[in-house]
């Protein structure tokens, strides 16, 4: 890292150069702004490319609606869970306790209906619970009594799945649900499943507060370094608070549309989730140290982990094999990224 | 170990035209340098004008694209810096690569502790370790863990890193410019000590006055070229200046005619146990104060208690009559003070970052959902980078790729981008280029004459003395004078810095 920085320094920087320029140049000047902004999952997104590329051509059933639609919502739980986390990871933390999350918040759903309240309320619980534990319980331990979080929500983690296990005796709930419950993981809307619409518009609202908004920009730049923020006047503690509560609604809501889909709440549900949306998060190019990325790159890395697995679904793997394929591919990633960035200075 | 004292002989270390492309970038374009047993050769030059470029060749950190190296006369390449090392050439870089969980000892020996049968024989490690910090004349326990010792100390670990592979040729990167004046002194008396075993040293610095401490020969690069070579006693300022930046510096601190307005910033018997007591003091609009003293007499701390980046002091900060209440910074910024902070990269700086959210940073600095107005963050991004001339590929270029002045302008910038009224500067021009401290300078008058109250805490007085119109002198924590910067001049600074003892003999 440090060798790469000091190189460049030494390098005379070029007349600023600013405003349209017609023709060639245009082009060039747009495919360099893509490349820019692209540039940190450039390698997973030619991944998943080329990997679609082969699956269309050799498995004719890869590219019916009914497999995409299948990849697509067999996963969302992990492309929720992702976004959420993205924000933590932005801010150069981690949290390990997303997927204890998610298991929690389908119990929830299940203890609420149990009560017999309205689906309504028991998702408005669940999603609650989720962000307030989040960021009430984490995020105030890691930004205002600068806890280390790996310790926090390692703890968190434990905690919460222990306490499903308490509540449920380690046994899978089956949800008795309504119409309306039952539609948040298995209705069409405009012929679209409805979990792919929720990620969908968890992305858009994802996207748009990181690029669009103070508070967004605040997160990469507490992430890229914390001190020089609050000394400009950024309000740390919050933006903290804000992403763990962000990650423990991101994975609440993974929660609700599993419990949802499966009608059931299923205690150990959430035990792959968190490493996996850690493998997505980093393969999009989000770094571990704060302030680079962002969820256009956690959409590539999540599609790459899911086409993937449906991938050697389809031809015959056994299901034991895509967890070495996975990390295979999360190493060979970073490696690559490493090389590129290395030749670059 | 080494030979007696040499100064007559050939060339310890000998760069012949070298030359290094970066891409499409000529770093260095034929450069001739070399270093004699038993003599500094200082290297200066702006940030960009191929010093550290060239001191990277000579210890194998770069390959010369072409270009012959010699180490006592005979041609060498070298693959790494362990290759350079091995040939007696090492390094002490500006930020000491120390592995802080460890002890002195076992830094001083990284890689290379004594082993036999492959286990560690503790007792010659120590015993080497010893000799080498004891030539050094430091005091350091070898058994010390680093992350206990202040930077200096972690150089002197590194300088004793380097002798303990019996290194003839030390290649030091601005090593003075994190360091104290007295720790100044210790490095200089140890590189001194250093001469007189035939150790040749070359010395990478900013502070012109650094060269005349310690150095035998000068040499000032400028655009990838040696501009000059001369002689320590021939090397005065107004020539150094005019070698490094191309032509002399005529208008270097800017005379301003300012008519004071209230005061916008008063400062009541502020005191932070341990760091400095009872100190006020009033800034109007359109001063500058100055705040001169060693390192640890107290002067960065209370620049910091003023902005409230630590709690625990007690008295009061005004700002336009409204006293500042809660803590940490936001709530001064809210009353209208910034501060630019003295270490940049830790404090100052998002590196990784791009220039435009740099400078933004301040100014959407309130978190919100609303939407950003890009286009008119934009136009005050372009808007700043013009005014202070602050130098990047493009406003979305990583801060990290800017020089360290362009870098410093970007800290300073982000402050204008709001309606400031007091302006904290702790050491506004460290590590920074002659240029771009004329251009930090001249920012600081103009933003003076718009109003702004400033305070200015700096180690090098000649800076105060140019660009301040009263100084406060602190001393173990006090405020021990009150200058007119006109009447002042540096022998009075020191005098009153360095405490009464003096004051009562002689000061003015």
């Amino acid at each position: 890292m440090s060798s790469s920085e000091e190189a460049v320094e030494e390098t005379p920087p070029e007349v600023p150069e600013r405003g349209l320029v017609p023709g060639w140049a245009g082009s060039v000047a747009a495919v360099a702004w893509v490349y820019r902004r692209t540039r940190v999952y450039a390698g997973a997104l030619t991944a998943l490319i080329v990997l679609c590329a082969y699956l269309i051509a050799t498995q004719p059933f890869f590219l019916t609606r009914s497999n995409v639609f299948n990849i697509l919502t067999g996963n969302a739980d992990l492309m929720l869970v992702s976004i959420g986390l993205t924000f933590v990871v932005l801010s150069a933390g981690f949290d390990l306790s997303v997927g204890a999350m998610a298991a929690a918040s389908g119990l929830a759903v299940y203890e609420v209906l149990n009560a017999g309240l309205p689906a309504g309320v028991a998702v408005a619980v669940a999603l609650a619970v989720g962000a307030v534990v989040g960021g009430g319980v984490n995020g105030m331990l890691i930004g205002k009594f600068k806890l280390n979080f790996f310790v926090v929500t390692l703890g968190m983690m434990s905690l919460v799945a222990g306490a499903v296990d308490v509540i449920t005796n380690g046994e899978t709930e089956t949800i008795a649900s309504s119409n309306f419950f039952a539609g948040i993981g298995n209705a069409d809307v405009l012929g679209v499943p409805v979990p792919i619409w929720i990620c969908l518009a968890a992305l858009v609202v994802a996207a748009l507060v990181l690029n669009h908004t103070s508070f967004g920009r605040a997160v990469y730049a507490v992430g890229g370094n914390a001190e020089a923020s609050r000394l400009a006047g950024v309000n740390v503690t919050l933006v903290m608070v804000l992403v763990y509560a962000i990650a423990g609604f991101g994975a609440a809501l993974a929660g609700v549309v599993d419990a949802s889909r499966l009608s059931s709440a299923a205690p150990s549900s959430g035990d792959a989730l968190t490493l996996t949306a850690a493998a997505a998060v980093l393969l999009g190019g989000t770094s571990f140290f704060g302030g680079i990325g962002g969820v256009a790159g956690t959409l590539v890395g999540v599609l790459l982990i899911s086409v993937l697995q449906n991938g050697l679904g389809l031809m015959g793997v056994s299901a034991f094999w895509q967890g070495v394929v996975t990390g295979a591919v999360l190493i060979a990633a970073v490696a690559l990224d490493r090389l590129q960035t290395r030749t670059r200075t | 170990m080494t030979e007696g004292s040499a100064a007559g002989r050939g060339a310890l270390l000998e760069l012949v035209d070298v030359h290094k492309r970066f891409g499409g970038t000529r770093a260095l374009r034929g450069v001739d340098f070399d270093v004699r047993a038993g003599e500094v050769h200082a290297l200066l030059g702006q940030n960009g004008s191929g010093k550290s470029t060239l001191m990277k060749v000579a210890y194998g950190e770069l390959e010369p694209t072409s270009g012959r190296i010699l180490v006592d006369g005979a041609e060498r390449t070298f693959a790494s810096p362990h290759a350079a090392l091995t040939a007696g050439i090492a390094a002490v870089p500006q930020e000491v690569p120390v592995v802080p969980s460890l002890s002195v000892l076992e830094n001083i020996l990284l890689g290379r502790l004594p082993t036999r049968w492959g286990s560690v024989e503790w007792r010659a490690a120590r015993r080497r370790a010893a000799e080498v910090l004891e030539r050094l004349g430091s005091g350091i326990s070898p058994a010390a863990q680093v992350s206990t010792l202040r930077s200096a100390e972690r150089q002197i670990v590194a300088i004793a890193r380097a002798l303990a592979v019996d290194a003839r040729i030390l290649i030091f990167d601005e090593p003075t410019s994190s360091l104290t004046a007295e720790h100044a002194e210790t490095l200089f008396r140890i590189m001194r000590d250093l001469k007189e075993h035939g150790v040749g040293m070359v010395f990478i610095s900013q502070r012109l006055q650094d060269v005349h401490e310690v150095a035998d020969r000068v040499t000032v690069m400028r655009d990838g070229v040696v501009a000059g070579s001369l002689t320590a006693e021939a090397a005065d300022h107004d020539v150094i200046t005019e070698l490094m930046i191309g032509r002399s510096l005529t208008d270097y601190f800017h005379k301003r005619e300012v008519v004071f307005g209230e005061p916008v910033l008063e400062v009541d018997d502020l005191s932070r146990p341990g760091a400095f007591e009872h100190v006020s003091l009033a800034v109007r609009a359109g001063e500058v104060v100055g705040i001169a003293g060693l390192v640890g007499c107290g002067r960065v701390e209370l620049l910091q208690s003023i902005y409230g980046v630590t709690g625990r002091t007690h008295g009061r900060v005004r700002v336009d009559g409204q006293e500042r209440r809660g803590h940490g910074p936001a709530s001064s910024v809210r009353l209208g003070i910034g501060m630019v902070t003295g270490d940049r990269k830790a404090e100052g700086l998002v590196l990784s970052r791009s220039v435009h959210e740099n400078l933004s940073l301040v100014r959407n600095r309130r978190l919100s959902l609303w939407p950003l107005r890009h286009r008119s963050d934009r136009r005050v991004t372009h808007g700043l980078m013009d005014r202070l001339r602050i130098q990047a590929p493009h406003a979305d270029a990583a801060v990290l790729q800017l020089s360290g002045g362009n870098q410093q302008k970007v800290v300073l910038a982000k402050w204008l981008s709001v309606r400031m009224k007091v302006l904290l500067l702790d050491e506004p021009t460290r590590g920074v280029d002659v240029g771009a401290k004329a251009e930090i300078y001249g920012m600081i008058s103009e933003l003076a004459e718009s109003g702004i109250g400033i305070v200015v805490s700096s180690s090098e007085n000649p800076e105060l003395l140019g660009i301040c119109d009263r100084i406060l002198v602190m001393f173990r924590g006090r405020v021990v004078a009150e200058v007119d910067a006109k009447e002042a001049s540096e022998r009075v600074l020191v005098e009153y810095s360095t405490g009464p003892r003096t004051q009562l003999g002689d000061a003015a």
